[in-house]
């Protein structure tokens, strides 16, 4: 595939607020835009915000937004040149990523080399050490069978370890063992587990952290060899690994501390030749960083990032897609202010049930510093067939003071009836004295849900 | 449009795998020289592809057929000429242009087509209402 392709109309494989913010970046870039859709999404408002909008099948995600065939015979109807994934769905899928180009269109994306590597947690672990990006205790190497073998990578590493599948990732196929006596028990279910899920028993083991953070480090890349890392969030408050809340940069942490983390990953980036946008995730323990795994897609957490850096980062995802040198340097990526994101979500604020039906009434909260990306309004139908997340709320305040101020009183003006929201808990959670002071780490929430009764 | 070989075994296995994840139960191809028929009983939902609404039995109450996949809307076989493409006997309303396919939209037997609801040569989804056929007298 030539590193430059030109093209002037964009389908987009995905739904709700992500399909709605990359018509948006197409529509300010005079791009044309087409929306796949499934049954379900098929009355909504965002789907007939694009140039065009094609129902690809059943409400059932299997059968439409996953249906790759359906994806790309979509594609190639409404005669789009490119291909942009947003996330979840096909968005870090390798094969589609190699079918959209051997469809002479372009995957807004990595190729698919790049997203089977780092899909791979054990081949990404192992170009990360060959990059010099620091990673957690263990060997880059699959766990093997023999159990005597098992139990000396384990005592080498020190109690306690985690063991991880392979082809794992966002929390799943993991499992945390304190001492020796459970160790090959651990190991065999683990590895029946990720046989069943993710095709393939690989596994690796790793230190296990007991009070890490979630720190995550942007990049961007462009196909001529340039990047550039966009500053750094952290992502520490998680419920079973889902995040929550989301902020930029992460508090506490200097730059001289995380600068040569982040010129690491721009490193490895030009080491594997990545192109695109991608998000290296790291836990961050005593002063230490230690990589876990790298998201070769746009994240949900984007926009704090576009509200420090002041870069937008879909644009750029296009730009670099048709084969466009970064317009930026490193000395030129300056971050101002701190950035937070809420997501809101559609479930119950005390048993995080999905809560499905009709939008009554929506008042969005506004002002300056506010953002809210969102493809709901009044009258919009909550699917029970996909994720819970219906809106993002993003605040941008000079300082992180500043940001908590302006997100409790953001979230205070948020009005959304009909359905049960997570709302009230994030109203809750943002009073939190310990979450003020910021630093606090991913197991946090879940004690704190545990105190007030709910988890 | 090109022509295909209909007895490449590459081509069979590569139309099989598209109406499967297409979720399409069959498709006929003709061509002067070939046709080729491919019915995938016991596909997974098992469900009718030539969609439809209303209530298709009662006397007089019209059927909306809707399209099982999207593509290319066509009212009739551009391919032939002459022969009565849209008619009752086949229960065949219109085709969908699926690259190199034509796709046949039955409607059923004893329907008589009442009007087409897409414009020739418009792309069509997945349950976009095709054709409004009624039961023949």
């Amino acid at each position: 595939m030539p590193s430059t392709q030109r093209f002037d109309k964009v389908l987009i494989a995905n739904r709700g607020e992500i399909a709605l913010r990359v018509v948006r970046a197409c529509r300010e870039m005079g791009l044309k835009t087409v929306v796949v859709c499934s049954e379900a999404d098929r009355h909504s408002t965002y789907a007939r915000s694009a140039d065009q909008s094609i129902c690809i099948g059943p409400s059932a995600a299997s059968k439409s937004y996953l249906n790759q065939n359906a994806i790309l015979l979509a594609a190639r109807l409404s005669g789009a040149g490119a291909v942009h994934p947003g996330y979840g769905f096909l968005s870090e899928n390798a094969r589609f990523s190699a079918a959209v180009e051997d469809a002479g269109m372009r995957f807004i994306g990595p190729d698919a080399d790049a997203i089977a590597t780092m899909g791979d947690k054990i081949a990404a672990k192992s170009a990360m050490v060959a990059a010099g990006v620091p990673c957690v205790p263990g060997p880059d190497t699959e766990l093997p069978v023999e159990p005597n073998l098992i139990r000396a990578i384990a005592s080498e590493i020190g109690y306690p370890v985690i063991v991880k599948a392979a082809g794992g990732g966002g929390g799943r196929g993991m499992r945390v063992v304190l001492d020796e006596a459970d160790l090959v028990e651990a190991v065999s279910l683990t590895r029946e587990e990720a046989r069943k899920a993710f095709g393939t028993p690989a596994l690796y083991m790793e230190k296990f952290l007991q009070h890490p953070r979630h720190i995550e480090i942007q990049v961007l890349c462009d196909t001529h060899g340039n990047a550039v890392w966009l500053g750094h969030r952290d992502c520490s408050m998680q419920r079973r690994h889902q995040k929550v809340v989301e902020e930029a940069p992460a508090p506490g942490i200097s730059e001289a501390l995380i600068g040569p983390v982040g010129e690491a990953c721009v490193q490895a980036c030009q080491q594997i030749g990545y192109r695109g946008v991608g998000t290296f995730e790291f836990l961050y323990e005593d002063g230490a960083f230690y990589f876990i795994e790298m998201n070769t897609r746009l994240q949900v957490e984007h926009p704090v990032t576009e509200e420090t850096s002041g870069v937008d980062i879909v644009q750029q995802q296009l730009r670099v897609a048709q084969g466009e040198a970064l317009s930026m340097s490193q000395p030129d990526v300056v971050c101002k202010g701190h950035a937070i994101e809420c997501r809101i979500n559609a479930e119950d604020p005390a048993t995080f049930m999905p809560s499905a039906g009709i939008i009554t009434a929506l008042e969005l909260p506004q002002g300056e510093g506010i953002r809210v990306d969102t493809h709901v309004e009044a009258g919009y139908k909550v699917s029970p067939y996909y994720d819970s997340l219906i809106a993002k709320l993003i605040v941008h305040g000079r300082d992180r003071a500043d940001a908590m101020q302006r997100t409790r009183l953001a979230l205070a003006s948020f009005k959304l009836g009909g359905i049960t929201t997570n709302l009230p808990l994030l109203r809750e959670l943002f009073e939190d004295p310990a979450f003020a002071q910021g630093e606090t780490d991913i197991h946090y929430l879940e004690k704190w849900l545990k105190t007030r009764g709910t988890a | 449009m090109s022509k295909l070989d209909l007895s490449d075994p590459a081509i069979i296995e590569r139309l099989t795998a598209v109406l499967e994840a297409a979720g399409v139960e069959g498709i006929e191809i003709t061509q002067p020289d070939q046709s080729l028929l491919i019915r995938l009983s016991g596909s997974a939902n098992g469900s009718a592809r030539q969609m439809r609404s209303g209530k298709p039995d009662a006397a007089g109450t019209p059927v909306v057929v809707k399209a099982p996949m999207a593509g290319e809307f066509w009212p009739s076989d551009l391919s032939r000429t002459g022969a009565p493409d849209v008619s009752a006997a086949s229960g065949t309303v219109g085709f969908l242009r699926v690259g190199p396919i034509l796709l046949p939209l039955v409607a059923g037997p004893l329907k008589r087509l009442r009007r087409h609801l897409a414009e020739q040569g418009t792309i069509v989804g997945f349950g976009d209402p095709i054709a409004e056929v009624e039961p023949e007298a």
